[in-house]
């Protein structure tokens, strides 16, 4: 009975998606190419857009080659500046040059000789028009031709370069991305001023056709990896990219996991140091985080400010981020694991103390861990939502006072709010947010663990996740990577961060040809010996 | 297929999670027993005493409540210890609770009769643990014993075991000892165990109440008193003074004690007070006859000197360390001696004639709690270096005008 | 057989966690008294003959794993029949440490769990882990790896500052002469845990640079049994002879032991991380062998797919292979050595390591690539 009807509801699924799939897009443009009319270009225009009122067209005459012309631009998104300075300048006061050349090459003298702007295209194609009529630049039609010219007048409010506001440093650049992608990729030519900086660009979202673009250090990235992210990202077929989260999830290798394989920052020294290891960098239009493939687990415990600190210092905080993660992965589950099933494991004073605090309380350990986290995760919602003076004082002071009223109403004990306060805190110290969540969602599945096996559970838990993780490649690198599979020489900056003059190869998997980046003998140079205290 | 098996895994997942949590002990539900106490009774059976701990009594001051007591001993009756755990349930609102027995107190009687039919249930069980402490009631019941309130630990128990802890440091009369030991010195052939007795000083009446907490000086109070010598697993004999302090000395338990000698005429006149000691006891044979070279080498200090002597002057320091060497030799040599006359070897010598001599050791070994032991020559041989003597080198007396 | 490359560290790592997984816990030729010691070491030499043995069959037809070269060596009919035995072999060996393990954790930490469901959660993880591939299962050893010898280096240095070791307790060496030591050395260490290396001639062809895996291969036997060694020397050293014989797990007495500082003590807790990270990768290794071994023998491409119902089989196999633990302990050291293990590890593969002797002088070099 049920298998017939299985197979036709799916045959039924098919057929639907299928359907839905040729309907999907709504942009028809119906012509595809100029007509040499003005007017009738004009109101092809004014028809596809439905007659935008932040569309403007300035008609004008262009004294150059004597005949009507129009600049169409978006406002808003164009520097009125250019446009009136350069172009429309140009266009208006030129002198007329009929009489020195001939008609056909007109276009291309007022293209090359008449307007002083810094980049012309010409465009005959109608979706390409409105490309860059979208992006910010000004479209000039001239009656009589069908091509159309496209000049680059982009401008507009974006936010100005300010430190990201999700990964301050005390010591490093304060400049973080923005919106605007030109900006974003000019920071990063900034830092490495290298002509071997490849950058490709693409267009991707069906309806909102962002800019998408990569770049890499051609002769450091490997090839292999390179292609493979192009290919990702031509494969992608959707409507919208806001955000360069939609990109991770398409191209992130296809395994069903919490954690990221795809790093991305705010920081422009962050992608550029992630560039010169070998990575490919990917920018998305429209959102300041930008994305680095192929990532490491390793990446998601280093901070920007361990390179400009000193080694020692450096290698301290590392361990204690690692120590930190295991806390926040797995403290309530130890608590819960070691108050009902090893209280032999509790020295006999503390498990007689703990013992008194629970007394009063009617759960059993695992309800009372998961009211808290789950109270825990609701404070951290709403810490996020509320304005940013009220934020910080009600996420903090808020669970301080709830904890203390909890425990007052006798429905907690004041260990566990303890021991919950202290995952919270560890997993805010985890330095990529990322990594952050994956812990918190893991968590709890651990406490349930420990709440039906004790240290066993927890034990069977943490060897499941170091499978998991051990099995997964980002882009075809084995994730765990250099700690497993080992590879000694990349040892250097992982849980410790020696000195940069040590660090000497770039790490193998990642950029496979190009490895030496420090020279020989780069050690510091020894103490002059035998130097006297001059008065 | 592909749904087939994340469906089943789920199912068994669930089987799992939804039947429940076998060995789960909530904290409430357990009463942890700080303290056993094993007594015979006349009947031949054994009564076992329970010290449970009243957790909201004896935590910080935080928690609601304080005022009432923060121990209870509850007993049972039966004929071995597991069923006198298990019999205990029946008195107790919670499941009795092993890992935190931190002391067992055994009775005077009953470890006179014999104590081996108690450890094999004691070292087997899984959360009894091996190190934990072990006494001997002297002059009394075990049970008696657990029901004293002490004023300045809250729980009883812990005082013995922490009283036993700093004098074994202190003065070295008795040693820390646990169930491990004691069943080490059963089975082996040339060990015995010693075990420390605790007694009630006082009133055991009013020890139990509220009342014994509210005067300075309490009405009963516990305290150590002497080492028990354990032979075939009884009780055979109690010594205390400088022949407990051997046995300490001897197995390099001792860290610190005193020793007085007299000078010039003066008994008591110098006190001398070891920082460190070491013993070492080499077994030979000396025409074929097994002996025993003890040789202590300690170092300390002048603690009190109570008539005019030049303690700058390192020839008198010699002369002192010579007396004291004779003093400590003589003392140590009348432990053993004492531990000899009641054929109880607690030193561990034939233990040292079996790792030098194996072959000889397998003859000596049937006789040995008998007459080889009994028969051993002793040689004792002490070094002793006084180093300093404290904040003042000559006592006041010296400088006084003659009085 | 799967398209993997191990490195020279990760088969380092794995034949270490292997050896040295669940042998830690048991008790090791204690019946040569305080001279156990004695007998690892001397079972460690054998095993590295015996090692030496595997890798020289290895090498005689690289790429192929136990199965497919007894094919080579027996004939297919003889060959696949010898394929089964070893396949049933690992299985059994699989099923006796994952009894071993369940059997300790319901010892002393869940006694009211069924064992059952100790053991099915042991194998759903370790299904998972063997469906992985040997590649992850290497990986994970490595990152285990580190955490387990931080444990036990930790430990080591607990057990030291808590002044427990008391050398005496291991003399008077020889103490009924070396008769004793070779009897014990021939009916017990010798093949368990050395022998049981013969598990890895499913792994040796995974190598990336299978020259160098003898060299390897012999270091991680050699410091497994030292690492066995002085451990048996420690529990020796702490516990005494009489305690350790009446243990049938020495190493938590031992830890049970530990009074540091007043608050470093009941540290038993660290002990059961240690067995189950150990004892997980040793019945991993014998499952996948078994698993790879079957799905040769079998034909079936993606040895994945066996995974999961072999695991069912192992869990069952477990819990069926004795009633109660001193049964199943006095096979293990009665019946086991003596039926199984001299054939499997000694007997049948010198057989196949002479017939393919003669069998590639014939050939010439041309098989020695």
């Amino acid at each position: 009975m049920t298998l017939p009807s299985f197979w036709k509801m799916n045959r039924k699924k098919r057929i639907n998606s299928a359907n839905r799939e040729k309907s999907g897009q709504s942009n028809d443009i119906p012509q595809h190419i100029l007509v040499t009319n003005l007017e009738s270009n004009l109101k092809i225009l004014r028809n596809i857009t439905g007659n935008s009122s932040d569309i403007i067209i300035r008609r004008l005459m262009i004294e150059a080659i004597h005949r009507q012309g129009a600049i169409v631009y978006l406002d808003g998104l164009v520097n009125t500046d250019i446009i009136s300075e350069s172009l429309m300048e140009s266009l208006i006061h030129e002198k007329s040059v009929m009489n020195e050349y001939s008609k056909a090459n007109l276009l291309q003298i007022i293209q090359e000789k008449i307007i002083t702007v810094g980049d012309i295209k010409t465009v005959r194609q109608l979706d390409e028009l409105f490309h860059h009529l979208l992006s910010g630049e000004a479209i000039i039609l001239i009656d009589g031709f069908d091509t159309a010219l496209s000049a680059s007048t982009r401008g507009g409010e974006i936010r100005q370069v300010q430190e990201p506001s999700t990964e301050l440093t005390v010591r490093g650049p304060r400049d973080g991305f923005t919106e605007s992608i030109r900006t974003n990729t000019a920071l990063v030519r900034r830092r490495i001023k290298n002509p071997n900086l490849w950058l490709e660009s693409m267009k991707i979202g069906k309806v909102t056709k962002t800019d998408v673009n990569i770049m890499y250090i051609h002769g450091i990235a490997d090839e292999a990896v390179v292609s493979e992210v192009r290919n990702r990202l031509k494969k992608i077929d959707i409507d919208s990219i806001l955000e360069s989260g939609y990109i991770e999830q398409f191209i992130e290798d296809k395994t069903f996991t919490i954690f990221p394989t795809i790093y991305h920052s705010e920081r422009p020294d962050v992608i550029a140091a992630n560039i010169l290891e070998g990575r490919v960098a990917i920018f998305v239009d429209g959102t300041p985080f930008v994305m680095v493939a192929p990532a490491l687990f390793i990446q998601f415990f280093q901070a920007a400010e361990d390179y400009y600190s000193r080694s020692d210092i450096s290698t301290a905080i590392r361990f204690l981020r690692v120590i930190v993660f295991f806390i926040s992965l797995i403290g309530p589950a130890t608590y819960v694991a070691v108050t009902t099933f090893h209280q032999e494991m509790i020295p006999t004073l503390l498990v007689i103390t703990i013992t008194a605090q629970r007394e009063a309380v009617p759960f059993p350990a695992i309800i009372e861990a998961i009211i808290m986290e789950v109270t825990f995760e609701i404070l951290r919602e709403a810490g996020l939502r509320l304005p940013r003076p009220i934020g910080q004082a009600v996420s903090i002071v808020g669970a301080l006072v709830i904890g203390q009223a909890a425990v007052q109403a006798g429905l907690v004990s004041p260990a566990m709010v303890i021991v919950v306060s202290i995952t919270a805190i560890a997993s805010f110290a985890t330095p990529s947010f990322a990594i952050a969540i994956s812990a918190r969602l893991i968590r709890f599945i651990i406490m349930l663990l420990a709440a039906v096996l004790g240290f066993y559970g927890v034990m069977i838990g943490l060897i499941w996740i170091a499978i998991h993780l051990c099995s997964l490649r980002s882009f075809g690198v084995p994730y765990m990577s250099p700690i497993a599979p080992l590879i000694r020489k990349n040892l250097l900056d992982t849980v410790i961060r020696a000195p940069i003059w040590l660090m000497k190869e770039r790490p193998r998997l990642i950029s496979q040809k190009n490895m030496n980046r420090v020279g020989r003998a780069q050690y510091p140079p020894e103490i002059n010996k035998g130097e006297k205290n001059e008065d | 297929m592909k749904t087939k098996y994340p469906l089943l895994i789920i199912c068994i997942i669930s089987t799992v999670l939804i039947s429940g949590c076998w060995g789960k002990k909530e904290l409430t539900d357990i009463a942890f027993i700080i303290a056993v106490g094993l007594d015979k009774a006349e009947d031949g059976d054994y009564i076992a005493s329970f010290q449970i701990v009243n957790p909201g009594n004896v935590a910080g001051s935080a928690q609601s409540g304080g005022q009432g007591l923060p121990v209870a001993v509850y007993k049972t009756k039966g004929k071995d210890l597991v069923s006198l755990a298990k019999l205990g349930s029946k008195r107790v609102s919670r499941r009795l609770y092993f890992a935190h027995t931190n002391l067992v107190v055994i009775g005077e009687e009953l470890a006179k009769e014999g104590m081996l039919d108690l450890f094999d249930a004691l070292e087997r069980d899984k959360e009894f643990r091996i190190t934990t402490s072990i006494v001997i009631a002297r002059n009394g019941t075990a049970e008696d014993l657990l029901k004293i309130l002490t004023p300045i630990d809250k729980i009883p128990a812990n005082k013995i075991i922490k009283t036993i802890l700093f004098t074994e440091k202190t003065i070295g009369e008795n040693i820390d000892v646990n169930v491990n030991d004691v069943i080490t010195g059963f089975v082996s052939p040339g060990r015995e165990p010693v075990i420390n007795g605790f007694s009630i000083y006082g009133d055991k009446n009013i020890g139990g109440t509220m009342t014994n907490l509210s005067s300075t000086e309490p009405s009963a109070y516990l305290g150590a008193n002497g080492l028990g010598y354990i032979k075939n697993g009884k009780l055979v004999d109690w010594v205390t003074g400088d022949n407990a302090k051997t046995v300490g000395f001897i197995q390099n338990k001792t860290r610190s004690t005193s020793v007085q000698i007299p000078w010039k005429g003066k008994e008591n006149a110098i006190v001398y007070s070891i920082q460190n000691q070491h013993t070492d006891s080499k077994p030979s044979l000396q025409n074929g006859k097994p002996s025993i070279t003890v040789n202590i080498q300690s170092e300390g200090i002048i603690a009190q000197a109570d008539l005019p002597i030049d303690l700058t002057d390192p020839l008198v320091l010699n002369k002192l360390n010579q007396q004291l060497e004779t003093a400590i030799e003589e003392k140590v040599l009348q432990g053993i001696k004492r531990a000899q006359k009641d054929r109880c070897d607690v030193f561990g010598f034939g233990e040292m004639f079996y790792r030098k001599y194996p072959r000889m050791w397998n003859d000596m070994k049937k006789n040995w709690n008998d007459a080889g032991f009994k028969n051993l020559q002793i040689k004792v041989k002490a070094k002793v270096y006084i180093r300093r003597s404290e904040l003042r080198n000559k006592p006041f007396l010296s400088n006084m005008d003659n009085n | 057989m799967e398209n993997a490359k191990l490195t020279l560290y990760q088969l380092f790592v794995l034949i270490l966690l292997f050896e040295t997984g669940s042998s830690i816990v048991i008790t090791l030729g204690i019946d040569a008294n305080q001279d156990a010691w004695m007998t690892i070491l001397l079972g460690l030499a054998l095993g590295l003959i015996l090692f030496l043995v595997y890798y020289q069959l290895s090498s005689y037809y690289p790429n192929k794993i136990l199965t497919q070269y007894a094919k080579n060596i027996a004939g297919p009919f003889l060959g696949s029949i010898i394929g089964y035995l070893y396949v049933i072999y690992f299985m059994y060996l699989a099923a006796r440490v994952l009894r071993d393990f369940g059997e300790l954790l319901l010892t002393f930490a869940y006694s009211e769990t069924p064992l059952i469901i100790i053991n099915a959660i042991m194998v759903l993880t370790i299904v998972y882990g063997v469906s992985k591939g040997i590649e992850v299962m290497a990986r994970t050893g490595e990152l285990f790896f580190i955490f387990l010898y931080l444990l036990a280096i930790v430990g080591f240095f607990l057990i030291l500052f808590a002044g427990l070791i008391d050398i005496n307790n291991l003399k008077p060496m020889f103490a009924n002469g070396i008769e004793p030591i070779i009897k014990v050395t021939l009916k017990q260490t010798m093949y368990v845990p050395f022998g049981e290396v013969i598990v890895f001639s499913m792994i040796l062809p995974y190598l990336n640079h299978f020259k160098k895996g003898r060299k390897i291969g012999l270091y991680a036997i050699s410091l497994s049994g030292i690492n066995l060694a002085l451990t048996t020397v420690i529990n020796v050293a702490v516990l005494g002879v009489d305690v350790n014989k009446r243990s049938p797990f020495p190493l938590l007495s031992t830890i049970q032991l530990i009074k540091v500082a007043e608050f470093l003590e009941r540290l038993d807790v660290f002990f059961m991380l240690a067995l189950i990270m150990g004892c997980f990768f040793k019945i991993s290794i014998y499952f996948y062998a078994s698993v790879v071994g079957i799905s040769d023998l079998l034909k079936v491409k993606e040895h994945k797919k066996l995974a999961f119902p072999l695991g069912i089989i192992l869990i069952l196999v477990s819990m069926m292979i004795a009633t109660s633990y001193p049964e199943h302990i006095k096979e293990g050291l009665n019946f086991v050595p003596l039926y199984l293990h001299l054939p499997m590890q000694v007997i049948l593969p010198l057989f196949l390591l002479v017939v393919s002797f003669f069998r590639n002088r014939k050939k010439g070099t041309k098989a020695d690539k």
